[in-house]
């Protein structure tokens, strides 16, 4: 056998032309979902599970001076019950991110302190939920209740109480001020670009708490495998970092740990996040036994992870041509009781908008405070939300103070192919990002495509002369967004082959709902030119699949489809080294074709052959073929986008009805351009039923008041407007065959799309969300009142 | 308490003997039809019957009765009968129209007119119809039948005039004339499953010369039960429709009712509300 070629990756030329890839096959998971087969977590019924209640803190604030379980012990049923007593006091982040993550470690199993309501104070684990429900009722705790911040204004406050006090929590910003994260940079110097400027406007914007909303909630089964190591089933976007979490938490070695994620109900990043595996993981070392732990909806509403909501104000200045001298945005985000994504969140409000237009000067300054509230964590858009709601308000708002037309100002000032900005190194996650050159830009294609589809040309300014109460508009935003964390994700793959010519592949990758197995078995199909459904994909089971950082921050199909490529060619050279051996030609006059390898000199072995020929030893070349890579990229190549609302506004009841939707996205070459679809529009759909009606409300005591689907209103079938995906294909030369991402960036274009609309119906700038009818009226009934005025 | 009983009776006569051997015993009963509400409730410890009495068997109860002048409704009438039942169509269209808009196809096809009359809910979106149509509610027991308008039927927020060992049989009320119009508006946070902020109902016949010969104007979610802006009726009643009318109505309904504000809504745009649904719905007759 000769020695293994290091052949660079893609000897067999990109034509360009792909089979499989930028087609849509049949999800690979798509017939056990839709007939039920038992993949979830909660489908895995194991004799002997006990159950785990959580006992939520009755308060915003407060210090726990004792908990007595005592009687709780007594219940029938009731095998161990954990507290800050008997539990390991170890700060960390429950966020699953990059270590060291850039999250501060400000979170314990139990503490001695509750921070929100709803935080833990104690778990009960039991041989049945209602056993563990019992015996919750009866913990005694004695609390000394302390001031709460309910309100981000006032975290910063001098004399506000210290939500974080505790002595042992490490990378707070300033405890002390209640800051949890800090991002500040300036290039050049916008007070100069400011004097440079003819035309300043300036605006505030603010969003609310939301919740995610998964079908499914947080679950997590935990068993003992026959050595006594714990298997951790879970609900997770990260199955990486949850093992390394856990053995951090648990004080175990990773060895002992094994993560496996099956099918996911939907995360949205709320499943970024170690929140329950640790207590489950616990208990099941302490009683030897299996434990699940479901979150019910009403704890998913208040205890699992949130939206961030920020108060941002930004500031532009313009020349009177349209150049932009300076810009400007300073960010307040409330990051709630603890400050999980709280800086990468905070710094993605400025990274993923203001390198979308060219200013000369540009500055981001931003804190993420604590608040005794629900704990935001990731939520699909990371910030990009806040921020895109901010600029791309201001955006219409100094064309429509300067007199310049929407659509030219964007394209006038917006990044293009083989532009840079410098908020490419000067802001990543959370610290200096990486410069960056964008190699692919659909964006003037996705505004003239969306453009024209939503009838910009004829219905920009004419609605609000209509007869009668009700009013139209048409709005814009366009959004960038990123693919993966530059020089941090990185993921990796296996592929094997076998003797019927088809092949197993294990990527670390996490689907989550997301269709990325479906992406990755494309990919490899198409460099081993077979059908996608020749590819048998398992993911995500840190015992046999490798490394990935996880579903997140747009990074699976960018990714983790770069590492299953690169797998994918390193199996076929090996493939081509086994032949040119067996032929005795020269490994570079091989390719691939329709499951078959031909030589130039016209030989040709169909996989099944070839394979069982590797396996039973024909002539003793005998081997296992099969390929692994790792992946990461030093950039983050951004899709771009450029939303399109109509609306109607009835001025007199204030509802607002999207009457059509249009979404053109550049996500360079989509792998699965129905899945694509998907992303686009359930991303939308996501960002218009936020953007109309989904709101978090507060008691003035901290409790959430609306903690259930019948309170807490998402958009229905019924209320979901016509919304219309343009994929404006690109190529980016950095991407599997050409691809970037897709998953976030559409639920960013919806709040200031509609948001402009409605400006362009009426008149009137809504900068709070959601924009409920109570608000369309107020802010109606003030313009009148100021009208009436003058 | 922890509910100890589950009745399944099969006749009318079973069910009242039930109810009334309950309430000798001093347990609370709750009957179940559809369940929307009282499943919901329970599960939710915001209602904590000691009994059910479920009356699935009682099919009699699930009929629309056509006479000559009047319908009568069982208790058991499901919102999806009432969208679909030429009778109410014909005779009290309001019903359907609003049952159009209550909870989503699951609900309808579950939830029943007996289940709105017994959980008297402010937002109870069949209850201000029922109040136009000056319905008569029928309670049996075994003591025997009695008749009481819904008005004074709906006592509160989640109070109503059922005694503990009565059934609630049902609903009866006069057919309301081809000449007069029906309408319906009902203001919620979306198009399904959505809970009330304002719900209007309206019975409106006029003369040729637009005189208001008849009005009902019944509004629900702004006060504690579904409530009939009187002094509109008043304003209104016997005079020509006129847009100067219209206005002068609308701000008098306004000043009629003192809504809250709640999660779903504040107090100043349900009082708007019932202003704007007015004059929308009255200037839709001109």
């Amino acid at each position: 056998m000769t020695p293994k070629t290091s052949r660079p990756a893609g000897t067999q030329p990109e034509t360009g032309q792909t089979t499989v890839v930028n087609t849509s096959p049949w999800k690979v998971d798509g017939i056990g979902l839709v007939t039920g087969a038992p993949l979830f977590v909660d489908d895995l019924q194991l004799r002997g599970t006990l159950h785990v209640k959580l006992l939520g803190s009755p308060h915003a604030h407060a210090r726990i001076r004792s908990i007595d379980v005592s009687e709780a012990l007594r219940v029938k049923g009731v095998q161990l019950i954990l507290t800050h007593e008997n539990t390991p006091r170890v700060p960390h982040t429950t966020a699953g991110q990059g270590y060291p993550e850039p999250s501060p470690y400000d979170a314990f199993m139990f503490d001695t302190k509750v921070r929100f309501v709803g935080d833990r104070v104690a778990a009960v684990v039991a041989e049945t939920a209602t056993a563990a429900r019992e015996a919750r009722k009866r913990i005694r705790v004695d609390y000394e209740v302390l001031p709460a911040i309910l309100s981000v204004r006032d975290a910063k406050r001098p004399g506000a109480p210290v939500i974080h006090d505790e002595p042992d929590a490490t990378g707070i910003h300033d405890a002390r001020r209640n800051v949890a994260a800090h991002f500040d940079f300036e290039h050049g110097s916008v007070a100069m670009g400011f004097e440079m400027a003819d035309l300043i406007v300036e605006t505030e914007i603010e969003n609310g708490y939301a919740q995610h909303c998964p079908i499914e909630p947080h679950v997590c089964l935990t068993y003992l495998d026959p050595e006594g190591r714990v298997v951790v089933r879970t609900s997770t976007q990260v199955p990486f970092h949850c093992r390394r979490i856990l053995a951090q938490c648990l004080q175990i070695p990773v060895s002992r740990i094994r993560v496996i994620k099956p099918r996911v109900g939907g995360g949205f990043g709320t499943k970024q996040e170690i929140l329950l595996e640790d207590v489950c993981a616990l208990a099941t070392l302490r009683t030897g036994r299996p434990v699940k732990w479901e979150l019910t909806r009403a704890e998913e509403f208040y205890a699992s992870r949130t939206r961030h909501p920020m108060v941002v104000n930004v500031k532009i200045g313009v020349k009177p041509n349209g150049d932009i001298t300076a810009l400007d945005m300073r960010a307040l985000s409330n990051t709630g009781a603890y400050g999980t994504h709280s800086l990468t969140v905070l710094t993605n409000a400025g990274a993923k908008t203001l390198p979308l237009y060219h200013a000369e000067h540009v500055r981001f300054d931003g804190d993420a405070v604590y608040t005794n509230l629900p704990v935001a964590g990731a939520y699909r858009g990371y910030g990009g939300t806040q921020g895109a709601f901010a600029l791309e308000t201001l955006i219409d708002e100094v064309c429509e103070r300067g007199g310049f037309d929407p659509i030219a100002f964007r394209k006038r000032n917006a990044l293009d192919t083989g532009h840079t900005s410098p908020v490419f190194a000067a802001m990543g996650e959370g610290k200096e990002g990486v410069p960056m050159v964008i190699e692919s830009c659909g964006l003037r294609e996705c505004i003239d495509r969306g453009a024209e589809a939503i009838g910009w040309a004829h219905k920009r300014g004419q609605g609000r002369h209509r007869p009668g109460p009700v009013k139209r508009g048409v709005g814009m935003a366009c959004l960038m967004q990123g693919s993966g964390i530059p020089l941090i994700d990185m993921a990796a793959a296996r592929i094997k082959m076998n003797e019927d010519g088809s092949f197993n592949l294990f990527a670390g990758a996490t689907d989550i709902g997301t269709g990325s197995d479906t992406v990755l078995a494309q990919i490899a199909a198409e460099v081993l030119t077979v059908p996608t459904h020749m590819v048998n994909v398992l993911s995500s089971d840190t015992d046999v699949t490798p490394f990935d950082t996880g579903a997140y921050a747009s990074s699976t199909t960018y990714i983790s489809g770069g590492a299953v490529k690169k797998a994918a060619e390193a199996l076929r050279a090996e493939i081509f080294d086994y032949c040119a051996e067996m032929w005795n030609v020269p490994p570079e006059t091989l390719h691939l074709e329709a499951g078959q390898v031909l030589s130039a000199q016209g030989q040709s072995i169909a996989f099944s052959d070839l394979v069982l020929r590797a396996f039973m030893g024909f002539g003793g070349m005998q081997r296992q073929f099969e390929g692994h890579a790792s992946h990461t990229s030093p950039t983050s190549p951004p899709p771009f986008s450029a939303h399109f609302a109509e609306v109607e506004v009835d001025t007199e009841t204030g509802n607002v009805r999207v009457l059509d939707y249009v979404a053109a996205v550049d996500c360079g070459v989509a792998i699965h351009p129905l899945q694509a679809e998907g992303q686009v529009e359930g991303a939308a759909l996501n960002g218009i039923s936020y953007a109309l009606c989904e709101q978090m409300v507060f008691d003035a005591r901290g409790k959430l008041r609306n903690d259930s689907f019948a309170d807490y209103k998402i958009f229905t079938s019924l209320d979901a407007p016509p919304i219309r995906t343009i994929l404006v294909k690109t190529h980016e030369p950095t991407g599997p065959f050409g691809a970037k991402s897709i998953a976030e960036i559409c639920i960013n274009g919806p709040i200031p799309a509609i948001a402009n609309a409605i400006a362009d119906a009426v008149g009137i700038r809504l900068r709070r969300s959601p924009f409920t009818p109570e608000r369309v009226l107020e802010a109606l009934r003030a313009k009148a009142g100021a009208e009436a005025v003058l | 308490m922890k509910l100890q009983g589950y009745h399944t009776p099969k006749t009318l006569e079973e069910t009242l003997s039930i109810l009334d051997a309950e309430a000798k015993r001093g347990r609370s009963a709750a009957v179940l039809a559809g369940g929307t509400d009282v499943m919901v409730r329970m599960r939710e410890g915001r209602m904590r019957p000691e009994v059910l009495v479920q009356i699935e068997a009682l099919s009699d109860l699930a009929a629309i009765d056509e006479s000559a002048a009047a319908i009568r409704l069982g208790a058991r009438v499901s919102f999806a009968q009432l969208m679909t039942s030429k009778v109410i169509a014909q005779h009290a269209e309001v019903l359907a129209l609003a049952s159009r808009d209550v909870g989503a196809p699951q609900i309808q096809s579950r939830g029943t007119i007996g289940g709105q009359l017994g959980t008297a809910s402010p937002v109870g979106d069949l209850l201000p119809p029922l109040v136009a149509l000056e319905a008569e509610v029928i309670a049996r027991s075994v003591d025997g039948e009695r008749r009481v308008p819904v008005e004074s039927w709906l006592r509160g927020v989640g109070v109503c005039d059922r005694r503990p060992n009565e059934l609630i049989m049902g609903v009866e009320f006069r057919k309301v004339s081809a000449a007069t119009r029906s309408l319906w508006h009902k203001a919620g946070p979306r198009r399904a499953q959505s809970i009330s902020k304002v719900s209007f109902a309206a019975l409106i016949r006029l003369s040729a010369e637009r005189r208001v010969e008849h009005i009902r104007l019944v509004f629900g979610a702004v006060a504690v039960t579904a409530k009939r802006a009187a002094k509109t009726e008043a304003l209104l009643a016997g005079q020509v429709l006129t847009p100067a009318l219209i206005q002068q109505a609308q701000q008098t309904a306004m000043m009629e009712f003192t809504p809250i504000t709640d999660l779903r809504s504040t107090d100043a745009y349900r009082r708007r509300m019932v202003g704007v649904m007015l004059r929308r719905g009255l200037v839709s007759l001109l």
